[in-house]
Order: structure tokens, then C-alpha cells, then sequence
């Protein structure tokens, strides 16, 4: 397809060219001392709020005297986003984004373009919809990125807060937007964001998880380098640590990063409940990861190779559950775990009430006729959809697919060496993930890099007034969150004051 | 000299813990029990305190030797040039070389016969080598903080598997066994030290990752700190396996270690020597990577050898040589010069560096 610019040169021309498309308006307003010509796209714009605060006091004015000069224009209108420009690219441009252009006479050049775009096709809900939380504000970002920002405003309440805008897309031409806190980020990590941004050379920009995979350090890999997130409480915390953030127009989803691996077992929901649950089910969390990348590697290694690793008591039922079944226990592993990931895939894909449905018929249906027709073992049962429960435990669900992914892997390992097979997978994935990088930062901190300090809100979520600081290896400018309560120390004696 | 390294391949001083951890505490924890058992008998745990104390000996000397000149990290490469010339000093480099990597292809087949021997005595060597190789290659391709933060995973491997061993076995011991304290000679001990040396094989790393350590005079006590826990860790196991053996009993065993785990069990796993064996596998590839790039390092600070091309010929050895040896009695064989070599490089070429550097600096002085 040829593009547009190149084949005109002057404004006239353009609008020209543009009339091709039928929602192209161009409209030739009679006012009684002159003809006022305004070009919009219909379906770009607000139609009644270009009759009320345009056209009207286009009327109102001229009726007195003629308008001599696009100037002139400035003052009448009273709307703020409001330009003066004879650029054709940045007419053509803002033509796109709900720009209406006008002109005094039809071939000039130079013209005025104000900004009337419709609301319409946003969602009028921003409930978070994919990450869920019990307790806490249930507020989420929508598809319009001036909306996000304004959510972000409204919590964050200073002037250090820098929104920093760009484009990104040579069809879409998206707005980006990256923000951080002045004074407390470490420009460092702006600019790195903000340069590898603006290398990007790309046509059409959906969602922001497309830029994160362009931006990535590393993107042969399964791990997601950086939190992506639809919840404003989740972007405000990063923000304060000081981690930056972007979003691109037209995606409910922000891009938080530098991030680590333990980030993305952390709810904004630990934050809400007394710190000891809240580490409680941190560690439940990653307790289910470990589980669900091991449990069935674990079945198919012992049931394969190191029977005598199963004390007497146990193997009995281990045995007599799969005694009818003519597979190896790798083909039953597989045979499960792929009807799990069948379920999952088709439930995601399908409206809310058929997915149920399709729950209800994969889950209890299959799994009970599986074992009554001998194709797999009761016990196999339970380990599959346990770690398949598991895997979802993880707050994101861009982990929980890592997860789900990785397991096959370290099944097919455990089927050929056993015991040794599932360690040489996890050495692989200790080298692997110690190789990460998001952002140039480490990927596993605090582990390795070792930092005390880091264990503070990774593994656990200590008391407030134990966990006042940002974490260090993002390097901030402001160690300090705020300062904490003092502890008592003295110790009273009881019942007296 | 060009050693000034970047500041972001460097490793704070904490981290040089791991790594050295790591290099000493490998395979022979399983079988150490045994070998030093031939001279000193069940006063062998003196040795191990001995030895301890000449390693650390060893480490002080090290770091003198590398910060002879106070505004340069050097490595002994650039040590081997100052006390020996262009052409000795190269012919001493290639040593190095051919040692690390010769130990790491010990440490290689050496774990890959313990799992012929506990996991799959019927098991084809070259397709579990090939995949090992690959993981190494891996590992080595990602420079030393790599390496490092897989150390510390081993580490934790480590800890893992002698951990029930201190605390689950207290009911089958007898600590009667350690008796009497002192039945045998000066001599016997020293031997019996002499022979632990082995064991500690892995400090003289030192002398390759100096340079990478950010600041290197606060990383001196977590060099010492990595031998102190060692030999404790040492001590501790051997006394645990003396009150659990009697000596007569222990001489028969080749991995007491192993053995000793045949006994535990929890509610759900018993035979816990499997797990053992498979969780070792990430401290041995940890040691070996650090090997390996060790050799290569070296060979491309004094041969100019490219790492990545070093590192592919280094593992193809490996692969030739694992299915070359037939299994873990032929493999003694091939550990007895190691460990002779490694002694007196600890023990002699060492101090002999210590003194020459002295010497040198001295005269640079005035």
C-alpha cells in the first residue's frame, strides 16, 4: 500500500486524497461574510460537541465582522487542545486521533485543528476483571490511555509523577506513554526504557505486552522479563519503589519493570491483609509453583525408575492404582496433562457460561471415565489437577503459562534419567533464570545477588514498619519510603502501665 | 597488564563465599570418610583440622601474593610473567590449565560412575554427558556471575543433602566409637592430613577469580570463611559417620556417605541417598563450570585463545573421555596424579610464588 504522504504535497491535496475514505466529511460552513471550510473524519469525533462549541460560535462571531486571520481562531473556541500548524504531518497525524481541521479559505495552507474525539467504544467499567483481588480497591485500567493516566493522578497526588509521551506504531501511530517518579527513579533506568522505545520500528501496536516483548534483554525465553498489570494499586507500588512504567494507547494493560522473578508472586492483596498472612499465602504461592512444576515429574521419575524410593505402605495403593493401565507412565502423564492444557485453552477462549460448563464436563467427566476405562490412575489424577491448581496460585497470569510450559520439559527429563533427569532441568532453569536480565537488573534478586535486606518484601511481607524502604537493587534515589513507627523495645511489665 | 575489568562482571565479596564453597565441598564428601581413614584410623578428625589450618595458610597466602602490587588485580598469570619470564611463565600457565581442566573432567566422570553405580547401573554413558555438556556449555557461556549465581544454588544442594545426616541419624550413633582419643602417631595424622588435602582442592581458584572481585581486600574473610565452614562441615560429617560406623565396617564402604543416607527415611520417601545423588548434580556442574572457565580463561589470558573455542574443545574431551573410561575402579587410577599434583601445587608452588613475590616486591621498593 502506497503511503499517503508521500503522494501529496499540499493540504488541499491531502484532504483530497483522504475523501477517498466515505467517513471523511469535508463541510463548507456559510457564515455572512465569508465561507469557513472544516474537514474531520465523522467517525473520529464528537458530532454534537462540534455543533455546540464550533460551529455555533463560528456563527455567533461572524455575524459581526469576517475573520481575516486562522489566529483569529484562538481565542474563540473553548477548547484547550487547540493548534495552529502548517505541518501536513502532524495535520495528518492529528487528523487520526479525532482532530478536526479548519481552514478560511480552501487552499491554505496553514489551519486550525481542534480536538473534539468521542468517547465512544471505551468500556464504562473498569473493574479488574483478570487479576482479582478479595480485599482492596477493585480499580483497573481501560483501553484509553488518558483515562489510565487519570487513575494513576488521582492516587498519586504530587507533581513528581512525569508522564513522558512518545509514538510508537508507523501505521497506528500509538501514543506511549512512560511514567516514573522524579526524584526517587533512577534515571537510569528511564532512559534505558525511553531509548530502547524509541528503537522500535513496528507497524500496528495492540497492547503494551507487544512492546515488552520488543524491548525485552532476552526473548528466547518462556520467563516474562517484566510485570504487566491491569490493576492501578499494582502500578502505584511499583512506582513508589521506584520501578518505571509504560502503557500504550489502547491497552488496559501497564508495563512495570525492572522486575524480578518473586514479583510475580506478590499480590497487592498481601498488603492488605496482617503481614502474617500475607507472607503466609506468599509462600503458599510459591510453595504451588514449586509443586506444580515438580509433582507430575516427580510421578513419572518414581513410577518409571525409583520404586524404592516409596515407602511399603505407600506403594501399595501406588501400584494397585495403576494396575490396569497399559501405559508407560510418561504417556499417562502426558495424556492428562495435555487434556488439562486442552480444558484450560478452551476455556479461555469460550464465553464465561459455556467455559463452566466445559469445566464441569472436562474436569469431573474425562477425569472420572479416564480412570474408569484404565487410561490413567486415580493417584495421577489428583497430582495433575492439584499442580494444574497449583500453577494458577501465581498472582499473574502470564507466570502461571510459564509455569504450565516448563512442567513438560522436566517430564520428559524425569522419564529418561529419573531423579537426575528433573535436576538437570532444574539446574537448567537456575542457570537460565540466573542469566536473565530485565532491564539490565538482575532477574533474581534477592537470591542471587544475595540481599538480606531484599527478603524483607520477596518471601515475606514484614510488618510496615520493618519494610519502609525501597527495594535496593533498583538502585533509587530515596532509600526511604517513609519513616516508620518507632518500636517499643522497653518491655513493660504485664499489667502495668 | 590489561585486568582492569568492567565493574559490571565484577562479584561483591559476599558472593566470592559461594563460589569457593562450592569449588572445595564437591564429590569427595561422599567418599572422604574412607580415604583419610587409611593412616590416622578414627583419630583422622584431627587431620582434617590440620589441613584446615594449612589451607587458610594457603588463602593468606594467595592474597598476599595477588596484591604484591597494591594498584592492580592480578591473576597468576600475570604472576607466573613476573617470577618466571615469558617462557617458563607460559609453560607453568598451560600447567594450570591442563590441572583445572583436568580436575573438572575427574569431577565429570567422577559423578557420572556414582550415578551408574546408585541410580542406573545399566545406563549408557555418552547421552547423559552430551546433555550434562550442554548445561555446562550453558553455564560457561554466561561468564562468571553465572557461575556464581549457580554456586549458590549448589551451595544450598550442598547444605540440603548433609543436613539430615547432622540431625536425623542421632538415634544410631554411638559416640563411644571416637574413642580412644589419641592412639595414633604424629606421623599417621600428618599423612592422614596429607591425604585430606584433596578435599580442599578447589581454593586455588582464588588465584584465577581475583581480578573479578570487586573489592578484594574485604573479600579476604569470606575466603577464610568458606575454608572455616568446610573443615567444619568436614569435622562434623566425619565424626557423624565414625559414631555411626565402626572402623572395621567403614574401611569395606566406598561412599559412606551414600550408605548412611540408606537408613533414613520421612513419611513418604525413603532410600533418600536417589535424591542425594540427583540434588549433588547442581553443586558438581556449579564446580565444573567454575573449572572449566577457569581453563579457559587462562588459556585466553596467556595463549590468546578465543573462551568460546577453548571451552568446545575442553567439553569434547570430556565427552571422548567420559565413554573412554570404563568405570569408577578405572577411574581411581586417573585421580591418584590429581590429587599428587594438587598437593604440591597447594603446598609448594604456592609458597614458592609467596617467597619469589616477596623477593620482587622488595626490590621494587626502594
Amino acid at each position: 500500500m502506497d503511503n499517503p504522504k508521500t503522494a501529496v504535497n499540499t493540504l488541499t491535496q491531502m484532504i483530497h486524497a483522504l475523501q477517498k475514505s466515505s467517513d471523511f466529511k469535508t463541510n463548507t460552513i456559510a457564515l455572512p461574510y465569508q465561507e469557513i471550510f472544516i474537514s474531520y473524519f465523522i467517525t473520529l469525533i464528537d458530532e454534537t460537541k462540534l455543533q455546540e462549541s464550533l460551529i455555533l460560535i463560528l456563527q455567533r462571531r461572524s455575524s459581526e465582522s469576517p475573520i481575516r486571520s486562522t489566529e483569529e481562531l484562538l481565542p474563540l473556541i473553548p477548547i484547550h487542545e487547540l493548534e495552529i500548524t502548517d505541518c501536513l504531518e502532524v495535520i495528518h497525524q492529528k487528523l487520526f486521533k479525532g482532530y478536526v481541521v479548519i481552514r478560511l479559505n480552501e487552499d491554505d495552507q496553514k489551519c486550525a485543528l481542534v480536538h473534539i474525539p468521542n468517547q465512544i467504544g471505551f468500556r464504562n467499567s473498569n473493574d479488574t476483571e483478570n487479576e482479582f483481588s478479595v480485599v482492596g480497591p477493585k480499580v483497573g485500567f481501560i483501553e484509553d490511555l488518558d483515562t489510565n493516566i487519570h487513575l494513576l493522578r488521582l492516587q498519586i497526588n504530587v507533581p513528581s509523577l512525569i508522564v513522558k509521551e512518545m509514538t510508537i506504531g508507523s501505521m497506528s501511530h500509538t501514543r506511549v506513554a512512560i511514567l516514573y517518579i522524579d526524584g526517587i527513579t533512577n534515571e537510569e533506568i528511564v532512559s534505558r526504557i525511553e531509548k530502547r522505545l524509541k528503537e522500535i520500528d513496528f507497524d500496528i501496536v495492540f497492547d503494551s505486552s507487544q512492546l515488552d516483548q520488543i524491548i525485552a534483554d532476552n526473548s528466547n525465553t518462556p520467563f516474562p522479563l517484566f510485570m504487566s498489570t491491569e490493576r492501578r494499586d499494582r502500578v502505584v507500588y511499583s512506582l513508589i519503589s521506584g520501578q518505571v512504567a509504560f502503557i500504550s494507547d489502547g491497552s488496559p494493560y501497564f508495563i512495570t519493570g525492572p522486575s524480578t522473578l518473586f514479583d510475580f508472586f506478590i499480590s497487592p492483596e498481601d498488603y492488605y491483609l496482617p503481614w502474617i498472612l500475607g507472607s503466609f499465602f506468599r509462600l503458599i504461592r510459591i510453595f504451588g509453583v514449586i509443586f506444580s512444576l515438580f509433582a507430575s515429574a516427580l510421578y513419572v521419575g518414581v513410577m518409571t525408575f525409583h520404586y524404592e524410593v516409596v515407602p511399603h505402605s505407600l506403594l501399595g495403593p501406588l501400584i494397585y492404582s495403576r494396575i490396569n493401565v497399559p501405559f508407560t507412565p510418561l504417556l499417562e502423564v502426558l495424556f492428562l496433562e495435555i487434556t488439562i492444557e486442552f480444558l484450560r485453552e478452551a476455556g479461555a477462549r469460550l464465553p464465561t457460561k459455556i467455559g463452566q460448563t466445559l469445566g464441569i464436563v472436562g474436569g469431573i467427566i474425562i477425569g472420572q471415565a479416564a480412570v474408569e476405562a484404565a487410561l490413567t490412575s486415580n493417584i495421577l489424577i489428583i497430582i495433575v489437577s492439584l499442580s494444574a491448581l497449583a500453577s494458577f496460585a501465581t498472582p499473574i497470569y502470564k507466570m502461571a503459562n510459564t509455569i504450565r510450559f516448563l512442567r513438560f520439559p522436566i517430564i520428559v527429563l524425569a522419564s529418561i534419567w529419573g531423579g537426575l533427569g528433573i535436576f538437570i532441568g532444574v539446574c537448567f532453569l537456575l542457570v537460565h533464570i540466573t542469566r536473565l536480565k530485565s532491564l539490565g537488573f538482575p532477574y533474581t534478586v534477592p537470591i542471587y545477588p544475595f540481599r538480606a535486606a531484599g527478603f524483607k518484601d520477596s518471601f515475606l511481607r514484614l510488618p510496615y514498619q520493618i519494610n519502609h524502604s525501597r527495594p535496593s537493587y533498583l538502585r533509587p534515589k530515596l532509600l526511604q519510603r517513609y519513616k516508620p513507627k518507632d518500636v517499643k523495645k522497653h518491655k513493660q511489665e504485664w499489667d502495668e502501665n | 597488564m590489561n585486568n582492569e575489568m568492567k565493574d559490571k562482571y565484577q562479584l561483591s565479596p559476599i558472593l566470592l563465599y559461594f563460589l569457593l564453597f562450592v569449588s572445595i565441598i564437591d564429590l569427595g564428601i561422599l567418599s572422604y570418610q574412607k580415604t583419610i581413614l587409611h593412616f590416622a584410623g578414627y583419630n583422622a578428625w584431627i587431620s582434617v583440622f590440620i589441613t584446615g589450618i594449612g589451607v587458610h595458610v594457603i588463602v593468606w597466602m594467595i592474597y598476599r601474593i595477588l596484591s604484591s602490587f597494591k594498584n592492580e588485580a592480578m591473576d597468576v598469570i600475570d604472576v607466573n610473567r613476573i617470577c618466571f619470564g615469558l617462557i617458563i611463565g607460559k609453560i607453568f600457565d598451560a600447567m594450570i590449565i591442563f590441572y583445572f581442566f583436568y580436575g573438572a573432567f575427574l569431577m565429570f566422570r567422577g559423578y557420572l560412575s556414582i550415578v551408574q553405580v546408585w541410580l542406573f547401573p545399566g545406563m549408557p554413558i555418552w547421552p547423559v554427558s552430551l546433555v550434562l555438556i550442554i548445561l555446562i556449555y550453558y553455564t560457561v557461556t554466561g561468564g562468571i556471575r553465572t557461575i556464581n549465581g549457580l554456586s549458590f544454588w549448589g551451595m544450598l544442594a550442598v547444605i540440603a543433602c548433609v543436613l539430615p545426616l547432622l540431625f536425623m541419624l542421632t538415634k544410631y550413633l554411638h559416640p563411644l566409637n571416637l574413642k580412644p582419643l589419641l592412639n595414633h602417631s604424629v606421623t599417621e595424622i600428618m599423612l592422614s592430613s596429607k591425604s585430606m588435602v584433596f578435599q580442599f582442592l578447589g581454593v586455588e581458584s582464588l588465584l584465577m577469580i581475583y581480578p573479578f572481585i570487586q573489592s578484594p581486600a574485604k573479600s579476604q574473610k569470606w575466603a577464610h570463611f568458606a575454608v572455616l565452614t568446610s573443615t567444619a562441615l568436614y569435622v562434623l560429617l566425619l565424626a557423624i559417620t565414625f559414631m555411626f560406623y565402626s572402623e572395621n565396617e567403614l574401611k569395606l564402604l566406598v561412599w559412606p556417605t551414600l550408605h548412611m543416607y540408606m537408613i533414613l527415611h520421612v513419611q513418604f520417601f525413603q532410600r533418600l541417598e536417589h535424591v542425594a545423588v540427583s540434588i549433588l548434580c547442581i553443586t558438581i556442574i556449579a564446580n565444573l563450570s567454575l573449572s572449566l572457565w577457569m581453563a579457559s580463561r587462562a588459556a585466553r589470558r596467556s595463549f590468546s585463545i578465543k573462551q568460546h573455542r577453548s571451552i568446545l574443545v575442553f567439553l569434547f574431551a570430556f565427552l571422548l573421555g567420559a565413554v573412554f573410561i570404563k568405570d569408577y575402579d578405572n577411574l581411581m587410577a586417573f585421580i591418584d596424579p590429581y590429587s599428587a599434583t594438587g598437593f604440591y601445587l597447594l603446598f609448594g608452588y604456592i609458597p614458592i610464588l609467596f617467597v619469589m613475590m616477596q623477593f620482587k616486591k622488595n626490590r621494587n621498593k626502594p
